[in-house]
């Protein structure tokens, strides 16, 4: 026991002769925070940064919260790698200088190696047996998507039932799938891409998908979040001693050389981003102003109305005739989207700078039909028989409606007179939806108009197709207007549309989203 | 002794024995079968493993011995000098046995960011305060003494509470026997009491030394989990085990286990005793 009061002196000299003297912030090391399932990726981003520039970089791994507290704890560290919604709390607290999008995660399933419960679709998590470990929604993003996804589904109670376990971190969940305590477990791609020799990887059906902006939800420690894009971010901090540096990697680490990494590593690419203070980083709000196609009225109306209860957004919809609706556009410069009857509107809008080229979608397809009466009394069966005395003729305005611009077109491809044609016509409407109700009230006996309409009048109406060759189909796009004010939930409503779930709905009222 | 004329109650002790270490081997033969061969030689020859293991090794005996030189003194005075409210202080020690490893590592964190705001005093001698706590800050935080830091608040209370048991069952009179012989206090202390508390001492530092070389959270906490800088072999399973790579955790983890039993054979030959034998009689 004698040595004891050596060791006393001893000890506190070890101890201060092990701090390293410290070193110029010039050349200092980069301490860069990774929390989730980053951290393989970013090591090897990081390896190859101080090959080329020679800047060692430390990196720091624990869950993303507990990095938080540790930020805020310590007020020291220069990046911050994190995935949604972390990068929000990381601003609210006041250490985001400026972030960078570098890659995004999506949900897979996962189960053994060989499949051996012969998963093949979202909707086998919900059979009863199966022993499902899912991560917890306190702890993760993750836990929120789950119960949407599966509500989506229909499988949301069956699929709780065999839940198991819940774990904080999805990389836990899939330890526990490994080590064949639970038959299958739901966690981010990338998470998944590092088990790659142990677990079988099988995606998610994309109608069960969540969409970018329009599932949404709310909380308390996040405020709200986009379930259906989860960005990977790196943050430089508001406590960098070493600013410049520390955005010249995070520049690096979303480069083309870093995608590599984080392709090869399984997280998604996605558009490069800059995030600073001022950006709104909740999801979209607010309001949208639609100009849209009469024609479209039944499906669009539909659509608004569940993409509102789902993103919180109020959506006010304009509908006219395609032409008229341009020119209300040009004249206002006010709304977000415009959705004409045919793509060639959208094409002028964008020709006249009304329109963002980039943004236009195709949202379903338009098929010109003959309607007339139900029984047909004059015994109409092509565009000639319109000619025949006495048919009252009910036409879309060629001004007004895309209807009625494309009834010309189809006179020319099928040789008819306009002259005579014209003689029989006794009504011009500004939409497509006036023939309709113009043929129920018996005020004209034939009309051209769209498939779609010519259903919802089945029970006084009857249809007479074109010959294929004869016809013109009209495409109905989608596109967001110079004068948006509300980007992000214009891109919300237009994937919304073109989403599983808005062609359910299109395919409900009766549009043709497949081109036939 | 009662002398047993039967061996029954020895076979049932031994078997009771027998039956938890072999579950114990049994799990341990588990983790060897799963471990390959290949992620085993990837580990063992991996750089940052070899720090990890020097690192953990280094920081947990230096962490030992603190443990000890504080826990000896402070654990003497519980037992022998009492005063009113003592048992105050004595119920502070256990904080650090209850307190969840993760929430002292916060704490120390809490502690030296209240440096910065001290610092921002209107008093001077608050100010100098401040100072010297951001400069132990700067000292420990995501360096590798913060490392030992961690460990010891993780560790130290252990030893304490194991050497409080110990002095308590020294007999006073023995040092009141030396004191009217001609000896101090404190000389009382250092040639009857410490020599008495020989086995206690390796019991308490044995202890600590389990503690701080197994000890994560606080650690990763206040030093980080940096590869290579402040990663010790606790981290390194963390490490491994949140990117799926079980065999490669379960590598590091018997590397753990046979450093622990050489460790704790040596301190049992050492002291010739079963050291955790507070009598001292093997």
């Amino acid at each position: 026991m004698r040595f004891l009061p050596a060791f006393g002196l001893i000890m506190p000299i070890v101890v201060i002769a092990s701090v390293k003297t410290i070193p110029d912030a010039a050349s200092e090391p980069l301490l860069c925070y990774v929390g989730g399932t980053m951290r393989p990726a970013v090591e090897e981003i990081a390896k190859m940064y101080t090959q080329k520039t020679g800047r060692e970089i430390l990196i720091d791994y624990a869950e993303s919260g507990q990095l938080l507290i540790k930020i805020e704890q310590t007020n020291k560290g220069d990046l911050y790698v994190s995935h949604d919604p972390f990068l929000g709390a990381l601003s609210r607290k006041g250490f985001l200088e400026k972030a960078w999008v570098v890659a995004g995660i999506t949900p897979v399933m996962v189960v053994a190696k060989g499949n051996p419960k012969k998963i093949k679709g979202f909707t086998d998590l919900g059979r009863p047996g199966l022993k499902l470990i899912v991560t917890h929604p306190e702890y993760s993003m993750l836990g929120h998507l789950l119960p949407k996804m599966a509500e989506k589904a229909g499988i949301k109670d069956a699929l709780y039932k065999n839940v198991v376990s819940e774990t904080r971190g999805g990389g836990e969940a899939a330890n526990a799938v490994i080590m064949g305590t639970a038959d299958a477990s739901i966690v981010w791609n990338a998470v998944a891409r590092l088990r790659i020799d142990k677990l079988d990887t099988i995606s998610i059906d994309p109608q069960y998908q969540l969409l970018k902006g329009v599932d949404a939800i709310s909380s308390a420690t996040f405020g709200s979040m986009d379930m259906g894009f989860v960005r990977v971010t790196m943050a430089v901090l508001t406590t960098s001693k070493n600013n410049q540096a520390a955005i010249k990697f995070a520049e690096f680490t979303a480069g083309k050389e870093a995608s590599e990494i984080w392709k090869k590593f399984g997280f998604t690419q996605t558009e490069p981003q800059i995030i600073d203070k001022t950006t709104d980083m909740a999801v979209p709000r607010g309001s949208l102003f639609i100009h849209c196609a009469a024609g479209m009225r039944k499906a669009i109306d539909a659509c608004a109305k569940s993409f509102e209860k789902k993103s919180g957004i109020t959506v006010e919809l304009n509908f006219d005739g395609s032409n008229r609706l341009l020119g209300q556009i040009k004249l206002t410069r006010k709304g977000d989207i415009y959705i004409p009857g045919d793509a060639e509107y959208g094409a002028m809008a964008e020709k006249e700078g009304l329109a963002d080229s980039t943004t236009r979608k195709v949202i379903c397809y338009l098929t010109p039909v003959i309607m007339v009466p139900k029984g047909n009394p004059l015994g109409i069966k092509t565009l000639n028989d319109f000619l025949k005395k006495g048919v009252k003729i009910g036409q879309g305005d060629e001004k007004s409606a895309a209807v009625g611009k494309q009834t010309i077109k189809l006179l020319a491809l099928n040789n008819i007179d306009r002259n005579r044609w014209n003689k029989n016509v006794v009504l011009s409407t500004p939409t497509v939806n006036e023939l309709g109700a113009a043929i129920k009230l018996g005020t004209i006996t034939a009309a051209v108009v769209w498939n779609s309409i010519a259903k919802d009048y089945s029970d006084v109406a009857e249809t007479i197709p074109f010959e294929q060759l004869k016809n013109i189909v009209s495409t109905v796009d989608g596109v967001i207007l110079a004068s948006c004010q509300n980007r992000s939930a214009a891109e919300a409503f237009l994937n919304f549309l073109v989403s599983e779930e808005g062609k359910k709905i299109l395919q409900d009222a009766g549009y043709d989203v497949v081109k036939k | 002794m009662v002398r047993l004329k039967l061996p029954f109650f020895r076979i049932f002790t031994t078997s009771v024995l027998f039956a938890f270490t072999g579950a114990i081997l049994l799990f341990l033969l588990a983790d060897i079968v799963y471990v390959k061969s290949a992620p085993l030689r990837e580990v063992l020859s991996s750089p940052d493993f070899h720090s990890a293991f020097t690192l953990s090794l280094i920081t947990s005996v230096i962490t030992a011995i603190l443990s000890i030189l504080v826990a000896v003194p402070a654990a003497y005075a519980l037992s022998r000098f009492p005063f009113k409210g003592i048992i105050i202080f004595d119920v502070i020690v256990d904080f650090l046995i209850v307190m969840p490893v993760l929430v002292i590592g916060v704490s120390l964190l809490v502690f030296f960011r209240w440096g910065n705001e001290l610092n921002a005093s209107d008093s001077w001698l608050v100010r100098q305060a401040g100072a010297a706590i951001v400069f132990l800050g700067n000292i420990f935080i995501y360096n590798k003494p913060g490392i030992v830091f961690a460990q010891f608040f993780c560790s130290a209370s252990f030893a304490l509470r194991a050497l409080k048991a110990t002095f308590d069952g020294i007999d006073p009179r023995t040092e009141k026997v030396a004191m009217t012989l001609g000896c101090t206090r404190a000389g009382a202390f250092w040639r009857i009491s410490l020599p008495l508390a020989k086995h206690g001492i390796l019991a308490a530092a044995v202890l600590a030394w389990s503690r701080a070389f197994e000890i994560f959270g606080a650690v990763a906490i206040v030093a980080g989990s940096v590869r290579g800088k402040t990663e010790v072999m606790p981290t390194a399973i963390y490490l491994e085990f949140s990117i799926g790579r079980i065999e490669a955790a379960l590598v590091i983890s018997l590397v753990m286990i046979i450093e622990a039993f050489v460790i704790l054979l040596l301190l049992r030959m050492f002291s010739r005793s079963n050291v955790f034998g507070v009598r001292g009689s093997s």
